[in-house]
């Protein structure tokens, strides 16, 4: 409790104290129309050829967004994907509260007019001689090339997992599409009925939506509390190190809202590999190897750039996220360090935060910017600042909305909420309006 | 993250994509029927406003009393004040809107 009154007397500084007022709401309004107004300056007129890599969030809100700002260039988007789907419900499905069917949904429905699209899957990136290769052997050249392949769950590097194993022998894995989701609830809602030990994992490495494992461990014990079967579960998770989140105020809050509901930390436990017919799982612990039985498991595996990206000259050479073969992007002005006419947004590019369909947003129109400033000629001024947010579900019906950017700062969009304390608001938001906000996104609207 | 108007209307076209037709429909109505009522100089007239206030309270009452249960949370999940003073502001919305188009269709009634 001491520790939750310590992390509000920090948070609440004058200025947010001045915004949650009603002088705080009037300044905070302005900022908000001079956004819109940038988002839809003068189109700039260009024969240029621009190649658009994936149509998930960010493909395709660029999509709309060069095809708006732009007059006479050549846009083309290449996905061999039809389906689109709403990543950011995964973890509704994977605990009952959502139908898979509520996040799916067809990329046609999103794709602007005039945008030409290569249902074909880039296999090579040559942006040396300016050209991707597709699967069915097609070259496609570009003058400008926007990189938004998304990224790779990679089943493999653990032992003995792989993404069949998905829904049977007590596994669970909430990412990658609504099926893994939907098996991962039937899973979970039998464990739940029937209890024993759960262990929750979290890989070491940047995560596509780094809240969801948490999430899914929170809206598990909850279901014991609904179901009246709590007593029968002992409950773990186990990071990867000795954090639960890169933002101190919320790893603080859930060092504490864990353990208050039961679950037991297990720092310094990256998943090794599993045994699925044991039903055992072996972590690599500061003091070597060390077994696990449990009767679920939530096994979230390392991610990385997809391999055509990876297999390129395009991902970080060096540096953190050179091991994850991350786009190389400035954190700034997410154009390509070595590339010029290559920008990048979304999951794929190699930033120390940001891979959540919030960041998509707070990118896209960065990239988009900085992508139609270099073709006019202009400087370039659009920056990213690391935007990122995560409706933190703490349990069915409460969650706290965390956003933050590069510098693990607080920049709360709803002064009136505190991002501290467990609410309804973050919840109805992520339930009712967080998918409208991002089929907005898609269309290049928000 | 900030939102520009034209952001906060796309959202909400995005949320409320469902019933745009049915909401179109009965605004349509509602024009053909505050057309009517203006010719024959009986746009809200003071029984019609009282007919439309009692609809829309009623709405109102309703979007407070559901409105947890139509995004799967309950009461016990409102530990804040501001969760209720949300609720409330919500629900008040509802009560205007049903309120504004249940006008029209009240002021039909006679005097």
């Amino acid at each position: 409790m001491s520790q939750k009154k310590n992390i509000r007397s920090k948070s609440v500084s004058r200025r947010r104290f001045l915004q949650a007022t009603g002088l705080g709401v009037a300044a905070s309004a302005s900022p908000m129309l001079v956004a819109g107004n940038q988002a839809h300056a003068a189109s700039v007129k260009t024969n240029a050829h621009i190649v658009i890599v994936g149509a998930g969030a960010a493909g395709l809100d660029a999509a709309n967004r060069l095809s708006s700002q732009l007059d006479g260039a050549k846009i083309t988007i290449i996905d061999s994907r039809t389906q689109h789907i709403y990543q950011p419900g995964l973890t509704l499905v994977a605990t009952g509260i959502w139908a898979p069917t509520k996040v799916m949904d067809q990329n046609a429905r999103y794709m602007p007019d005039g945008v030409e699209w290569v249902t074909a899957k880039v296999v090579e990136f040559d942006p040396a001689a300016n050209v991707v290769v597709t699967d069915n052997g097609q070259s496609i050249g570009y003058d400008y090339l926007m990189v938004t392949t998304g990224l790779q769950v990679n089943y493999a590097s653990i032992e003995g997992m792989s993404p069949e194993l998905i829904g049977q022998m007590g596994i669970g894995c909430v990412y990658d599409n609504p099926d893994h989701a939907g098996r991962t609830w039937n899973m979970i809602n039998e464990f739940t009925d029937r209890g024993g030990v759960g262990v929750f994992t979290r890989p070491p490495g940047p995560v596509k939506c780094a809240g969801a494992p948490l999430k899914v461990t929170m809206l598990t014990e909850d279901l014991f509390e609904r179901k009246g079967t709590r007593d029968k579960a002992q409950l773990f998770y186990t990071p990867p190190a000795k954090g639960l989140f890169s933002q101190p105020d919320i790893n603080e809050f859930l060092k504490e809202e864990l353990p208050s509901r039961g679950i037991t930390i297990q720092w310094d436990h990256p998943l090794m590999g599993i045994e699925p017919e044991l039903k055992r799982a072996t972590f690599r612990t500061p003091e070597g190897p060390k077994t696990m039985d449990y009767d679920f498991i939530h096994v979230v595996p390392p991610m990385q750039a997809p391999e055509p990206l990876a297999n390129s000259e395009l991902p970080w050479q060096e540096g953190p996220f050179a091991a994850g073969k991350w786009l190389e992007v400035d954190k700034y002005t997410l154009q390509h360090r070595r590339f010029g006419n290559v920008f990048g947004s979304g999951d794929c590019v190699g930033t120390p935060i940001g891979k959540t369909a919030a960041s998509v947003k707070a990118q896209v129109p960065v990239a988009v910017a900085n992508l139609v400033s270099q073709i006019a000629g202009r400087e370039m001024t659009a920056q990213y600042n690391g935007y990122t947010s995560c409706p933190l579900i703490t349990r069915k019906g409460q969650g706290i909305l965390v956003e933050f950017n590069y510098d693990l700062d607080m920049v709360p969009s709803f002064p009136f909420i505190n991002p501290y304390e467990k609410h309804w608001f973050p919840w109805m938001l992520k339930d009712r309006m967080l998918h409208a906000a991002y089929n907005a996104m898609l269309r290049g609207r928000v | 993250m900030a939102f520009s108007l034209l952001g906060i209307f796309s959202v909400l076209l995005e949320a409320f994509r469902p019933l745009v037709p049915f909401l179109i429909a009965w605004i349509a109505i509602d024009g053909v029927l505050v057309v009517y009522a203006l010719r024959r100089n009986q746009f809200a007239h003071q029984r019609a406003r009282r007919m439309a206030l009692v609809v829309g309270m009623l709405a109102m009452i309703a979007a407070f009393v559901f409105g947890p249960t139509l995004t799967q949370a309950s009461f016990a999940n409102f530990i804040a004040l501001i969760d209720w003073v949300l609720l409330a502001a919500m629900a008040f919305g509802v009560g205007v809107l049903i309120f504004v188009l249940t006008l029209p269709v009240t002021s039909l009634l006679k005097y």
